[in-house]
């Protein structure tokens, strides 16, 4: 099942902590209400069944701040214990991923803090808040974001939350936020084995028309990439599609950067000569130091595509 | 100059392999490694690999070609069943008809494809395609393909 980015949440700095800047009334524990000034825009997945990371952190819906919901409510700066009635259910980054390292639980508020900084903020249980016992957190600043949908004809060996969390890493990288908006199952048996030719920029067979043309739920500007079980002649993938229609075909047997390298396609990138990079032209099986890197220049053109926007 | 299975590796590794670039830099003597690829373990590679051989085309690659065609993972014979086409008439035919009648389905249409024009196929090969073009055939992909060989060769028989 496709999990979800939300965009939005934001680092106060008056108290450290990470709150949610969507919704108004929101309470710190310096007093008044928790300011954004200086934050970046941090994208939070949710929902999310098999994500690498923690699940079970909380929105509070009094105080709008992030809290680990797996140990008993812990003090809340609006009053009381925090609570969970209409959160989400928020997975981060631990220990490993992508994002901007620093942030930490804290023992006695159970709320998410910054610990880069020369203080320890302030806690709603009372002076600042404490890392003791606390994992390595990471959470992922964005600027942009690209909507991606899965189609799948033959799961691939390599789960597709796996896939999805490997590109959202490296894209992470360049701040551009992969939002997984949808997923759908498709019985096309003739078209499982697709016939992509030559697959070459512009050039499409009948078999990429038919299935590309395949976009339930897809905007405009949204990409669509298609599972199946392998590609005629064999490629690990192939992001040859028709004009308007951005997609690529990623087969059964793709490696874990596969699905990322692909979409990379579809924003405009070619093949380099370098194996730390996830557009590597030698394969992404030989990825020598995972995560693999984007270059500034493809930064650029990514973000210059028609299909990343402004968040 | 003898090719080394690095070399190979390095033509198939890639998210996209260049295959005629690969041909024309490995060659025939790609073939025992190309073989010992479509037996190992890694199903995606040996699709690859099967596919690599066939497109060598020449005599050399049968044996590399036999063990694609009777590989236990389907995408394996279905790469073999895609670059049958480039493999010597005889050959070809004989392949074709073998994997026309896979156990897959994606297998069977793909052979299909691989088919030579009617005027040139054996006569096995002709009268089993003319077979799978009957309404009690295969699943409507190969049939649809069969179908298509008929009524080309008829087009043609009719010019003058």
């Amino acid at each position: 099942m496709a999990w979800g980015t939300q965009r939005g949440w934001r680092w106060c700095n008056k108290c450290e902590g990470l709150w949610f800047g969507g919704n108004p009334g929101s309470k710190c524990p310096a007093g008044g209400v928790h300011s954004k000034t200086g934050s970046g825009n941090y994208s939070l997945v949710h929902q999310a069944t098999s994500a690498p990371g923690q699940s079970n952190w909380r929105w509070c819906s009094k105080c709008q701040g992030l809290w680990f919901g797996g140990n008993p409510a812990g003090a809340c700066p609006a009053g009381a214990k925090h609570i969970k009635t209409g959160s989400g259910n928020y997975t981060i980054a631990h220990q490993t991923g992508a994002g901007q390292q620093g942030w930490r639980w804290c023992s006695k508020c159970q709320g998410m803090w910054f610990a880069g900084n020369n203080t320890a903020g302030k806690c709603p249980a009372g002076q600042g808040h404490s890392s003791v016992g606390s994992g390595s957190y990471r959470q992922v600043i964005v600027t942009q974001r690209i909507r991606v949908h899965t189609k799948i004809l033959t799961v691939p060996n390599i789960s597709i939350d796996t896939l999805m969390h490997n590109m959202r890493e490296v894209y992470a990288t360049a701040k551009i936020d992969v939002e997984w908006a949808s997923t759908e199952n498709l019985n096309f048996p003739s078209l499982n084995d697709l016939d992509v030719g030559a697959c070459t920029l512009g050039n499409t067979t009948a078999e990429q028309n038919t299935l590309f043309a395949k976009r339930n739920n897809v905007g405009t500007n949204d990409i669509a990439v298609y599972f199946v079980r392998s590609t005629v002649p064999p490629f690990n993938g192939c992001a040859a599609h028709p004009p308007g229609k951005p997609s690529a075909a990623v087969v059964k047997t793709a490696t874990q950067w596969t699905f990322a390298h692909e979409v990379g396609h579809v924003l405009g990138l070619f093949h380099v000569n370098n194996n730390d990079r996830l557009m590597t032209g030698n394969g992404t099986s030989n990825i020598t130091n995972p995560p693999p890197d984007l270059a500034g220049t493809e930064v650029t053109t990514m973000t210059n595509s028609a299909l990343t926007v402004n968040v | 100059m003898a090719v080394e299975m690095e070399q190979v590796r390095a033509a198939l590794d890639p998210e996209e392999p260049d295959y005629p670039g690969a041909v024309k830099s490995l060659g025939p003597d790609a073939l025992p490694h190309l073989e010992r690829i479509i037996t190992g373990d890694q199903t995606g590679l040996a699709a690859k690999a099967a596919y690599l051989a066939g497109l060598i085309g020449t005599d050399k690659c049968i044996p590399a070609m036999n063990k694609a065609a009777a590989s236990g993972q389907a995408v394996v014979r279905l790469a073999a069943a895609a670059a049958a086409q480039y493999m010597p008439d005889e050959y070809r035919d004989s392949l074709v008809l073998q994997l026309v009648d896979d156990a897959d389905v994606g297998v069977q249409k793909v052979a299909m494809k691989s088919a030579p024009a009617m005027a040139v196929m054996s006569d096995a090969l002709k009268s089993r395609v003319v077979a799978l073009g009957k309404p009690a055939g295969k699943a409507p992909a190969v049939k649809q393909g069969a179908k298509k060989a008929v009524k080309k060769a008829a087009a043609t028989r009719k010019k003058p």
